[in-house]
This record gives structure tokens, sequence and C-alpha cells, in this order.
């Protein structure tokens, strides 16, 4: 073989346009095997979700706890499924009381269709129970939720008038309000501002994973009582609260895609320090 | 009344008079205060909602044109945008979720579509992991030892099998994250004050349309 076939054979077999097809491949393989044929890989609970949990178990009959779902249907792959195991837990609680809230046009539909038919309301009665606001536009929103619901809040998603359930006739003002569970791409900054500070409500919630750092600010000072890390958060939850669903049947893809992410790091480093030791020999 | 004086004036009063009264509702707890800053919120919850339908206007606007000059290489885009847009609305204000029309549409094209358009982005973060996740220099090897100890963490698997990634991870969480994000954050805040301030001073004309230049 001349010098030249040889370097050019030795050069590298992996092209980026390979690689790229490498890289698709293991990702569609490691995503859809362990969804068609779960392993039941070993989940762990971990610190935010353990504190989300027993904080929501502090609820008592007759609190009044308003629920927050801010997801539009992108990342309804990734938060529905704490959404659902959420709410669940809620409606578990024998005498909590449940506002459902979203600043979204898209979360209503989700909720309709997606969310809603998943859940068992064991037996809560809607309008004493548990109520639906719907979607409530612009950025004032939550601060009338919080000085003047009655003001701004005239029916619920369903189109009917809310001063004819005895649920809203109880919640005048944030200070009725116990606790604050937010769904959304954020760490519920607006509910710090417009409950916490002013009548020292509780609040918890879900995010997506690339804000779970976000939300560690507001968890390390103690004004996020607990905080679920996105799909994983949802499945140690459904876990917690014994209640298996959409998030627990996705870890096990989790854990080979993060696999397949770390070996795709490496092998890039591996060919990386390859291709510079060819050209230092050069 | 002079045209600076309706141009400018004008709506730098407004906003000034609405910023110190919506401060002052939040902080003084007067009865005539809170009732008309409820009025206020509840105003701009309706402007809100107009917005949505302000938006519905303009893109039927922009994209009626281009189907009305038969804009080569966009009219088509355009009719297929307006006419989707056309049935979603019509068969969701017909019935919701109990239309057939909405509901297969929903479910089946919308959601699905979403969802798919952000599941690319595994391919995409994979792929710039390949490119980028390198030891060429100590920031890149930092970032990328923390990269890999964060991806432990989140994988259930190699959590339980490597279970010092746990207090490494909550470390880098609860340690470097927290330390450096509460200085951008209170950076963030302190910008943020600036501007109410130059705002409330008539200082900030850009949300009135006007320019530096143009002051």
């Amino acid at each position: 073989m001349s010098e030249r076939l040889e370097t050019r054979v030795r050069k590298s077999w992996l092209t980026p346009e390979r690689a790229h097809y490498i890289i698709a491949i293991g990702i569609f393989i490691l995503a859809s095997v362990p969804l068609l044929t779960p392993f039941g890989l070993p989940l762990e609970i971990s610190e935010t979700t353990q504190a989300y949990y027993d904080t929501v178990e502090t609820l008592k009959p007759g609190d009044i706890v308003i629920y927050e779902w801010n997801m539009g249907s992108a990342q309804f792959g990734e938060m529905g499924a704490p959404a659902i195991v959420q709410l669940q837990q809620l409606f578990n609680k024998a005498g909590v009381r449940i506002i459902v809230f979203q600043p979204t046009s898209e979360a209503p539909g989700l909720f309709d269709a997606n969310i809603f038919p998943a859940l068992d309301l064991k037996g809560k009665v809607y309008g004493i129970d548990w109520i639906n606001l719907g979607f409530y536009p612009g950025g004032a929103v939550i601060a009338a939720l919080a000085t003047d619901p009655h003001q701004l809040f005239l029916k619920d998603h369903y189109g009917n008038a809310l001063s004819q359930y005895s649920l809203w006739n109880d919640y005048r003002t944030g200070a009725d309000c116990e606790m604050i569970i937010f769904n959304e791409v954020g760490h519920g900054g607006s509910y710090m501002t417009q409950f916490q500070i002013k009548w020292g409500t509780t609040i918890v919630g879900a995010t997506v994973a690339a804000q779970y750092a976000d939300c560690m600010l507001y968890y390390t000072s103690g004004q996020l009582k607990g905080v679920l890390n996105s799909l994983r958060g949802g499945a140690e939850l459904e876990k917690l609260t014994n209640n298996p669903g959409r998030g627990l049947s996705a870890m096990d893809a989790m854990s080979t895609l993060h696999l397949w992410l770390i070996l795709v790091v490496v092998a890039g480093n591996v060919q990386y320090f390859s291709k510079r030791r060819r050209e230092g020999k050069r | 009344m002079s045209k600076v004086w309706m141009r400018k004036s004008l709506p730098q009063l407004i906003i000034v008079v609405l910023a110190i009264w919506m401060i002052a509702e939040y902080f003084i707890a007067v009865k005539w205060i809170e009732n008309v800053g409820s009025i206020l919120r509840t105003f701009q919850t309706s402007v809100g909602a107009f917005a949505l339908g302000l938006g519905v206007v303009a893109t039927v606007y922009q994209h009626g044109g281009h189907v009305w000059r038969r804009t080569p290489g966009r009219w088509f885009y355009s009719g297929v945008l307006l006419t989707t847009m056309t049935v979603m609305a019509v068969s969701g204000l017909i019935g919701w979720l109990d239309q057939p029309i909405f509901a297969y549409l929903w479910n089946n094209v919308y959601i699905p579509s979403q969802q798919t358009v952000y599941s690319l982005l595994m391919f995409y973060i994979t792929y710039a992991s390949w490119r980028a996740l390198r030891i060429s220099s100590i920031p890149s090897t930092v970032f990328m030892i923390c990269a890999i100890i964060v991806m432990m963490m989140n994988a259930p698997l190699l959590q339980y099998y490597i279970p010092i990634s746990t207090p490494l991870a909550n470390w880098l969480f609860n340690i470097p994250n927290v330390g450096s994000s509460r200085g951008m954050a209170l950076a963030t805040i302190g910008g943020t004050i600036a501007v109410y301030l130059r705002t409330l001073l008539g200082r900030e004309l850009g949300m009135i349309g006007i320019t530096a230049g143009e002051e």
C-alpha cells in the first residue's frame, strides 16, 4: 500500500456525516427499545422531589391550593407526566380544594384533552372541591388572582359564572390560599412576588430540566419548598405516590439516552486526540 | 395640542402615573388606591385578550397579501397557513374538543407535530456534545466534566450504579450554580430597577416608539 493511500485510510473513517448517522440511529434505538420493552431500571428519589412530596402531604382538609398549568404542547412530552401526577396527588388528598389556573393559551386544550382524562377525581365535586379557571391572558393576571380575584375572574373555563361555586366564594384573596403548585418553564417568580411576600404562601412546583438549576436558587433560599425536575421528577413522584404512569415508563429511555450522550462525548474526545496525534506525527 | 405633546409627553405622563399608581397599590393598603389598581389590572387583561385578536388580524393581513398577490415561493404556504388557521379556529369555536374535526387535528396533528419539533433538540444537543465537549482547554474540560456529572445524575441507571454522581451533582447545583446565579440575578434586578427608575423619570422612551435620536 502506498504511503498516500495508507494515510487516506488511516485519516478517519468517522467523518462528520457518518458520525451524525451513527448518533441519530443510536438515539432512535435507545429511545424506542426501552419505551417498547421497559427494563425496570432502578430509580432513586432525589432530595427536591422528596421535599415536594412531603410539603404537599402537609395539606389538611379544607385547604385551598392553586395549581398552575402553564405549558405549551411542545413541552407536553416533558411536563405532561409531572402535571398528571401532581394533580393526582392533590385529588388523592381528602378535603383539599383545588383551583386550576392556566395563563397560557395552549394550556386549556392540553388540560382537557391530555391531562384531565388521565385523572381519577376520587369523588371530588366540581365547584365544591375543585374548579378550572381556564385561560386568562395578560401579565397582571397573577396579581389579580392574588389581590382581587372576584373583580377579574367572572367565568370558569366552561363559561359558567364562578360566583355560583362555594369554593370560589371561599377564595377572596391570596390569604385564603395555602399553597401554590406550579408547572411552568420557570421558578414561580410571579407567585413569590404576588403571594409569598404578602401572605407567606408555600410554593412548590415542577419545571423543565433546563430550568432546574434556576429553581435551585430559590430552593436553597427556602422560597421553593420542593421542586420536580421535569420528567425525571414526575417519575419520582409517581413512585412516591404509588401511581405509575408515563413518567416511570420513560425512565429507562432517559437512562439509555443519557448513557449514549456520555459515550458520544467520550468518542468525540477519542477522535479529537487521535486526530491531534496524527497531525503531530505529520 | 402640539405634535410633541401628543406623541411624547402624553404617553410618557400616562406611563409615569400608572407606574407610580401600581407601585403604590402594591405597597400601600388604601382601599381606593387598590380599587383603581384592580380596574387597571382588569383593563390590562382585556388588552391582553385583544392582543390575541390583533395577532390574528396581522397574520391574515400579512399572509392574505401573499395569497392575493401570488408571491412566488410564498403564496402556497401562506394559503396553507390561512386554511389551517381558519379550520382550527372555526371548529374550535363550534365545539372545542367535542367537535370531531378540532379534536382530531388537536390530538393527531397539532400536539404530535409540536412535540416532534421539540424532540429534535435531542439530536442537535447530541451533535453539539460530540463537537463541543472536548478536552481542548481548561474551561472546556471543566465544562465537560460538569456536564457529564449532571448527565449521570439525571440518568437513573447511572445514578444508581455510580452513587458518587448524586453528591457531586448536588454540590454543583447548590454551590457554584447558586453562587453564580445569585450574582447574575442580583445584577438583573439592579438593571430592572434602573429601567423602572428611567421610566418613572421619563427617560425611557423606547416603549412609546421614540428612539434615542428622536428625543
